[in-house]
């Protein structure tokens, strides 16, 4: 009932089932909602309204056919290069380290494979959020920059630009932070799913007083 | 037709004209031949012309100029059956059946074979269920016309329905033998049509079950005929041959319980185990069936209950099954599996939590979903265990785990109303409802709500969501015959003191009920057309049942106590409803806040209604053009909108009450209140004996003190409602006596009486008996209703300020202790409000409310501001965290 248009269901942990979704307007608000609890950043109504036209470049993520997470991403070109913004991905707190994020990011990248002119996938990321960066870091993606003062009202406001180049010259890569890498390694408690908090790269962190701080359009390099 | 003696071959071809004109249902062409010929000064009183032309005025929406004309007609011709036809088609489509026979009937004198006439006369018949008539009538028609199949079929039903089994088994025999049927699923349900009527003629099973086997090859309906034979088998104690009828039953379905029980039957199983081995073999035959796996858990005890059960609750939170709980709450029943449940599904709750197992023991982990579905059980079940701050704490913390579940949002809203917080229910809802706005069900549901809650037009603003665009709520509502949510608006409306709407509602209702009888007309020649006898039959019979229905009794006693209230209190006609009391000065300042967004809402609900009632107008617009045009062409009379302000100044209450009166009386006997509210009336109406009978009728319910064995008199243990009707009757026998006649119902009433126990008689000291009723029973709210009620009734001048005083003076804690459910309290408030118990300072009322309060500390519904939590979205829930402790 709840899950009217999914893709072919993948097996997650523990045998639950994880499916996509379409975002129609009838669920819109399964969406807001899980922005709302998974994300510290409130979303603009226009970040909705468009979201309705992404088609495939926004989905929601069901676990055995409960609405738990939800991925956005949208094409960006400058000049004559084409990449794909992954806005907002993330699950609730409960379904972290079942597989739903890896389903997630698979999705995007298989959008990748289908539009052969897209050169690289990239996103933002609050610089203390280690297990998003961890979990990005099993896709091959890379930091590439770093973006001061990116976020608005989080802090540390710092953001780390990663992107996973498909073709073309990748931008030199920054090394990742070490100490971080080690440290989720060694926690040996389900480093596979350290996607816990793949949640805090928003680049419209319009806040709830309404305002809509729409500059982070311009971080694009 | 005969008509044409009268008329010269040029107008008698106009007749014929019209005549078809106005089988094509072309009303305005017959009109003009109607006119040419009434133009022409020899026949302008031509009765038959005359009685065509008002029928054609009639279906044109003319009903005055219509019985006017054929009244004329029939005036300048009685001997014509054309007039008595026309004048009994006329008062059919006013459904005045008993005048339309009659015509019918004279028509049938002038033309004594006239089979259009006897076919329209016998469904009238049949339609009022004059079964004798229509037998006779049919039996005609058979004589005149045996070569149609129709009036061969026509005749074995009506031989059935008036029990003329030997002649309608014999036709039917004959029936088969003509070749009547033309395709072989036809013959088949003649065939099963046959068994059935054998079978209920009462022939003996084996005859039967021959007759059966002998056409089992020529019988299509194969589960009818497995069924069937599987019922006459075990009744014909042929088991061995019922067992494997049942077995190929439940091979081809698995899920009904019904077979599973004739198998078990069949196999004279008796002993627990041998059932449950019966039902594990049929598991693992049918894995995927539910039946065989539910099904067990009736039958099982103590610690085999507790092993199937405990796989049972697994597998299904495992998966994810909403209706879990709802499936196993008739196990709630028994005390002892009540305590399993709960003991298996706390240890799931703790385990979960402490290791991602159901059990220790399991070698897997859960899905988060497992314990997402566990908090979800928990909570309904300590809901119906009435453990509220559990429920609460519970759902609260699955919908932490979890915030886009819809099920969890309807469970909240369930636990909130048993909690009192209607309003806390609709914010549930109507969060559910935006998150699945394709949703009907929910849609529904949160419009239930807002109905609870006491916001009509919100909820049909909520219901517009999904009514056809161009049409207004309540006409798409009635259209729909949408009772569920008629029947609540009738409940709503009557808490908020608006008996006008009450009734309209519960008339609306009625309507609808009237207009199930009228659809059978549409059945009545189809199905023996299709020789689909036994659906047919089945359906007749369910039709006169169908005021069982429980909106149906519903609407009936909010209908009697309205106008109870109404005969008691004439001025509630007049009086508006009372703006809620002015709010205590401290919450003034936190009101003003909301305000601001409350006038926002409310221009946007202002807004939606002025739509609606644009709507509203260009539908009566549309109507009455469609009218005029004589565009609409239906059979059924137009119904005149019910008036709400009309029902409610009715000058009859009684006589108006008396009408769903003796419908309860007639299809709820099983009903308590039936009774009671029956007694009311007949009080009002002074009815002695009706009043005992009502009297009786409860007791037997009730199942003590039954009269006829008076035993001791223990009042205590007599239901309140009986307490009272007994107290009023013996007060108005006091006053009423002497005046009576008729000295045999007094003899009758004084040998009924003297049964009672003697508080109770006319000669006791009755205001005492009434006291002391309390004093027994004082920490009942409803105990303390029906004795204030009755002290009111008692003494009407002094009384109400003694009465109102008895539902103050409760103790909080002893009250507590003792079940009162929400639902008393309200019953008493609404007593207060609506003053039939006395007019009451409105500051005695809120007291009522706060005293509520505090017996249901999680209920808002007794708020004295109405309006509060409107938006204080996050209000309730921090207070009532999940608490580990047993609180109640």
């Amino acid at each position: 009932k709840t899950n009217p248009t999914t893709t072919s269901a993948t097996v997650g942990r523990y045998g639950g089932r994880i499916d996509l979704g379409t975002i129609t307007q009838h669920n819109l608000r399964q969406l807001k909602r899980l922005n709302q609890v998974i994300f510290p950043v409130a979303y603009h109504e226009k970040f909705y309204s468009d979201v309705l036209h992404f088609g495939d470049l926004a989905k929601l993520a069901y676990f055995n056919d409960i609405p738990v997470g939800a991925v956005c991403c949208r094409i960006e070109s400058t000049g004559d290069q084409r990449r794909l913004y992954i806005m907002t991905l993330g699950c609730l707190a409960a379904y972290r380290q079942m597989g739903i994020g890896k389903v997630m990011v698979d999705h995007v990248l298989s959008i990748c494979d289908r539009d052969s002119l897209l050169e690289a996938v990239y996103l933002h990321v609050q610089v203390s959020n280690d297990s998003a960066i961890n979990f990005y870091k099993r896709f091959d993606f890379e930091v590439v920059d770093i973006r001061s003062n990116y976020y608005k009202r989080i802090t540390p406001s710092d953001a780390y630009v990663l992107q996973k180049t498909i073709f073309g010259t990748p931008p030199t890569p920054l090394p990742w932070p070490q100490d971080k890498l080690s440290g989720v390694v060694e926690n040996g408690f389900d480093h596979e799913d350290s996607h816990i908090d793949d949640s805090l790269h928003s680049d419209e962190p319009t806040k709830n007083n309404g305002q809509n701080c729409n500059d982070s359009s311009s971080t694009q390099s | 037709m005969s008509s044409s003696t009268t008329l010269p071959t040029k107008e008698n071809n106009l007749f014929k004209r019209i005549l078809k004109s106005y089988e094509h249902k072309q009303y305005r062409t017959g009109l003009k031949f109607a006119k040419q010929i009434l133009s022409n000064s020899k026949f302008a009183e031509h009765g038959e012309t005359l009685a065509m032309k008002g029928l054609l005025h009639n279906y044109l929406g003319q009903k005055e100029d219509a019985y006017e004309l054929v009244r004329r007609g029939l005036k300048n011709d009685l001997r014509s059956h054309v007039c008595w036809h026309v004048y009994g088609l006329l008062q059919r489509s006013d459904r005045k059946y008993d005048g339309a026979i009659k015509a019918y009937h004279n028509a049938l004198k002038w033309d004594p074979d006239n089979v259009q006439i006897m076919r329209d006369l016998s469904l009238l018949q049949l339609q009022m269920r004059d079964n004798e008539g229509y037998c006779k009538t049919r039996g005609r028609l058979f004589k005149l016309r045996p070569n149609n199949r129709i009036n061969w079929m026509g005749y074995i039903v009506a031989l059935n329905l008036v029990g003329r089994y030997k002649q309608a088994l014999a036709m039917l025999e004959q029936f088969r033998k003509l070749q009547f049927v033309d395709t072989e699923y036809e013959a088949s349900e003649v065939l099963l049509y046959q068994a059935q009527l054998m079978d209920e003629a009462g022939r003996p099973t084996d005859k039967v079950l021959a007759f059966l086997s002998e056409n089992q090859e020529r019988i299509l309906d194969k589960l009818s005929f497995l069924e069937f034979q599987g019922r006459l088998l075990v009744a014909d104690g042929s088991y061995q041959r019922a067992a494997e009828v049942y077995n190929q039953l439940i091979d081809r379905n698995p899920e009904n319980s019904i077979y599973y029980q004739g198998l078990i039957t069949s196999l004279r199983l008796t002993s627990p185990e041998e059932k449950l081995a019966l039902f594990a073999e049929k598991h693992s035959r049918y894995p995927r069936a539910e039946a065989p796996q539910r099904l067990p858990l009736d039958i099982a005890q103590g610690e085999t209950f507790r092993t199937i059960a405990k796989l049972h609750l697994k597998e299904r939170l495992r998966k994810g099954v909403p209706p879990l709980f709802l499936n196993l709450k008739s196990l709630y029943e028994d005390a002892e599996k009540l305590e399993i449940l709960e003991s298996i599904i706390l240890d799931f709750y703790k385990n979960l939590c402490s290791s991602r197992k159901f059990e220790q023991s399991d070698d897997k982990l859960e899905p988060p979903t497992s314990l997402l579905w566990t908090l979800y059980f928990l909570s309904q079940h300590f809901d119906y265990r009435g453990k509220m701050d559990r429920a609460v704490g519970f759902i609260n913390d699955a919908l932490e785990h979890t915030p886009t579940l819809i099920e969890l949002l309807m469970c909240k809203a369930d636990v909130l109303n048993h909690c009192g917080d209607p309003r806390g229910s609709v914010r549930c809802l109507e969060e559910a409802q935006a998150l699945d706005t394709a949703d009907r069900y929910v849609n529904c549901e949160c419009a239930l709500a807002l109905l609870r809650d006491g916001r009509v037009d919100e909820a049909g603003v909520m219901v517009s969501r999904f009514t056809r665009d161009g049409c207004t709520i309540s006409s798409y509502l009635r259209e729909m015959q949408c009772m569920w949510y008629e029947t609540k608006v009738a409940l709503t409306e009557k808490r908020s003191g608006h008996l006008g709407q009450c009734l309209k509602a519960c008339h609306e209702v009625d309507r609808h009920f009237v207009e199930f009888v009228e659809d059978q007309f549409d059945f009545h020649s189809y199905c023996v057309r299709r020789l689909c006898i036994r659906p047919y039959i089945e359906f007749l019979r369910e039709t006169d049942r169908l005021k069982r229905h429980p909106f149906y009794a519903t609407v009936s006693e909010l209908a009697v106590s309205v106008y109870l209230l109404l005969h008691r209190q004439p001025g509630l006609r007049d009086r508006k409803p009372d703006p809620t009391p002015e709010p205590e000065a401290a919450r003034k300042a936190e009101r003003k806040q909301r305000k601001a967004a409350k006038r926002k809402a409310e221009a946007e609900r202002q807004r939606r209604m002025e739509e609606e009632r644009d709507r509203m107008r260009k539908e009566q617009r549309d109507r009455k053009r469609a009218v005029d045009s004589g565009e609409t062409e239906s059979d059924a009379p137009k119904e005149q909108e019910l008036d709400s302000d009309k029902l409610l100044h009715t000058e009859t209450p009684l006589t108006d009450a008396l009408r769903f009166v003796n419908a309860l009386r007639e299809f709820n006997p099983a009903s308590i209140s039936t009774h009671l509210l029956a007694f009311e009336v007949f009080l009002e109406l002074g009815k002695p004996l009706m009043m005992l009978q009502a009297v009786a009728a409860a007791t037997r319910l009730v199942g003590n003190h039954s009269g006829l064995n008076p035993g001791p008199p223990d009042i205590s243990a007599l239901h309140p409602g009986i307490h009272r009707c007994r107290i009023l009757f013996s007060h108005w026998w006091r006053r009423n006596s002497d005046s009576l006649t008729n000295s045999d119902v007094s003899e009758m009433v004084v040998a009924i009486v003297s049964e009672w126990p003697p508080p109770y008689r006319p000669d006791a000291e009755l205001t005492q008996t009434n006291e002391d009723f309390l004093t027994r029973t004082p920490d009942s709210l409803a105990v303390r209703l029906a004795v204030a009620r009755t002290t009111a009734s008692l003494a009407p001048e002094s009384g109400p300020r003694a009465a109102a005083a008895l539902l103050f003076d409760w103790e909080l804690d002893k009250v507590r202790e003792s079940a009162n459910s929400i639902i008393d309290a309200l019953n008493a408030l609404e007593s207060l409000e609506n003053g039939s118990l006395g007019e009451l300072d409105p500051s005695r009322i809120v007291e009522f409310k706060c005293k509520c309060r505090s017996l249901f500390p999680l209920s808002t519904c007794f708020n004295a501001d109405q309006d509060e939590g409107t938006d204080d979205e996050e209000e309730t829930p921090q207070t009532y965290q999940y608490l580990n402790g047993d609180y109640f």
